[in-house]
């Protein structure tokens, strides 16, 4: 498969920004390209379906987070960055040890 | 053909894999009814050899008890094989519903509905009764069940410290904002054999406005008084809102289990809950076992009583020969060991000596717990447990373990 294509954008000078700074920068970045080019694609389809369907649906840009530990897989999204990682450490907790039967 | 030869290659890796990490479980393959002495063939191939077991969840050694044998056999005679259906179809046996009202009282709750296995209670109930607006607040040592069914329930999933109660307050007040509240724990902790504090439980969730579910299947049939469980053992029969518990261990040990507790409750399981609407009906023969152990238990506490004694005994036997047990009142007795090498060390050897039991280790317990969970029942004499602790001393010996506590055993074996 071919490589997506990825735009540079340099940083003023001076500018050390944080991995935070950078995921956010990232997250507009994807969310801009996003609507730019998605927009009357398939989702505009599926949407109008669910609606005749008569599932009421409120879509929007959202954060998503996920966490890994061996077998172990967790996924959370929410509108806000501690929503989401309230929901992704509620999740976690769940994958506790064993358990003996 | 969809099969392909790479996701066979992919299966036998990851099987490949878990046989490595000594994770992968083999079946031993048992000649015998259920019972405190069985014959078993292992490994494969070998001819089969009588052990004592100290491993089975046959509490009150009703698994192979004639009487529940002789009603099991009346009852295919009676009502048949299966009913080749869902309850709500054509499913539903006058006994369904008789032992749906004994569990009921013997529970003394207000309602009850069976299904084909706990794990199918806890799978189902949670989704039944609770939505997006209600928060499921759990004990981070609950059953696997538990976990499984709260992750198919919309409601909030948050838990508490093991059993600090402290902890669980600050929940149920951060999570005042919920429609309901739920609190969710064991009874009896089924890696540990602790008990749950359902006075404390109980006591905080009538303040916080919240409901209690406990799962039961440790405790029922033995735990309390009268063996009616965790909720009699701490008082607060009556105050419970959902019990889980199953009939495949204290209470004949075949299948089945239920959700018991308030009459909406319950029939909201009726309703709703997947697991019900979508398996088959619990079989007649088993309904009516069930029901002759609960005729058994209710008239006498003979067997519960009898557990509680060889339970103080073999925990004593066990402190007195320097073993690091978890100390407690449960017939679940965890021989503590640490290394997850030495724990499966042990338990061959001690298979080697003619007692059944297996080495508990990571994943099944957090690492650097590894253990030998032994179990007592009612079925047990005096004999097995001292032949028992014979072979545990030999064992013992053997690996320069006896009178050591945990740093001492993980300096000598690392973890």
């Amino acid at each position: 498969m071919a490589k997506a294509p990825t735009i540079e954008i340099p940083l003023p000078e001076g500018v050390q920004p944080s991995k935070l700074d950078l995921e956010l920068l990232k997250a507009t970045f994807q969310a801009i390209a996003t609507l730019r080019t998605e927009r009357g694609r398939e989702w505009e389809e599926v949407l109008c379906q669910l609606e005749r369907d008569g599932w009421n649906v409120h879509w929007g840009l959202c954060w998503h987070a996920e966490a890994k530990r061996g077998e172990d897989f967790e996924q959370a999204s929410g509108k806000t960055l501690d929503g989401t990682f309230a929901e992704l450490a509620q999740l976690a907790r769940l994958d506790m040890v064993g358990h003996c039967p | 053909m969809a099969y392909s030869g790479r996701a066979r290659e992919s299966y036998q890796n990851e099987l490949a894999n878990l046989r490595d990490q000594g994770l992968f479980k083999e079946e031993r393959y048992i000649h015998a009814p259920q019972g405190a002495e069985i014959e078993v063939e292992f490994p494969t191939g070998n001819p089969p050899r009588k052990v004592i077991n100290m491993c089975a969840n046959n509490y009150l050694g009703l698994s192979s008890h004639p009487e529940v044998v002789a009603a099991a056999h009346a009852g295919l005679d009676h009502r048949g094989y299966g009913m080749s259906s869902v309850r709500f179809i054509c499913g539903t046996q006058d006994i369904h519903r008789e032992l749906e009202n004994k569990l009921t009282e013997f529970l003394g709750t207000e309602d009850t509905l069976l299904f084909p296995s706990c794990m199918d209670a806890n799978a189902g109930v949670f989704e039944a009764v609770l939505s997006e607006q209600d928060v499921m607040i759990a004990d981070r040592l609950v059953h696997a069940s538990i976990v499984d069914g709260m992750r198919l329930c919309k409601a909030m999933q948050d838990t508490f410290k093991h059993s600090d109660m402290g902890h669980l307050e600050e929940k149920l007040v951060e999570h005042q904002d919920k429609r309901f509240r739920m609190v969710i724990t064991d009874g009896v902790f089924s890696m540990d054999g602790d008990i749950a504090r359902l006075d404390a439980i109980v006591a905080l969730a009538e303040k916080h406005d919240a409901m209690v579910f406990v799962d039961d299947s440790h405790a029922s049939g033995f735990i309390g008084k009268t063996g009616r469980g965790t909720h009699e053992h701490c008082g607060v029969v009556g105050r419970m809102d959902v019990i889980t518990t199953t009939l495949g261990k204290a209470l004949g040990g075949a299948s089945g289990g239920c959700v018991s507790g308030r009459r909406e409750l319950v029939e909201m399981c009726r309703q709703r809950a997947r697991p019900y609407l979508f398996s088959n009906t619990v079989a007649p023969v088993i309904v009516s076992g069930a029901l002759k152990v609960l005729d058994l238990i209710s008239a006498t506490t003979e067997r519960r009583d009898k557990l509680e004694t060889n339970t103080v005994y073999w925990r004593k036997l066990l402190t007195d020969a320097g073993f690091d047990i978890k100390p407690g009142e449960s017939p679940i007795v965890p021989v503590m060991l640490y290394n997850a090498k030495l724990a499966q060390d042990v338990a061959r050897d001690l298979f080697a000596e003619g007692i059944y039991v297996v080495g508990f280790f990571f994943p099944v317990v957090a690492k650097g717990q590894a253990r030998i969970r032994t179990q007592l029942s009612a079925a047990h004499e005096k004999h097995h447990l001292d032949a028992a602790i014979a072979a545990f001393v030999k064992v013992g010996k053997k690996y320069g373990i006896l009178g050591l506590g945990k740093n001492q055993i993980i300096e000598k074996y690392g973890l």
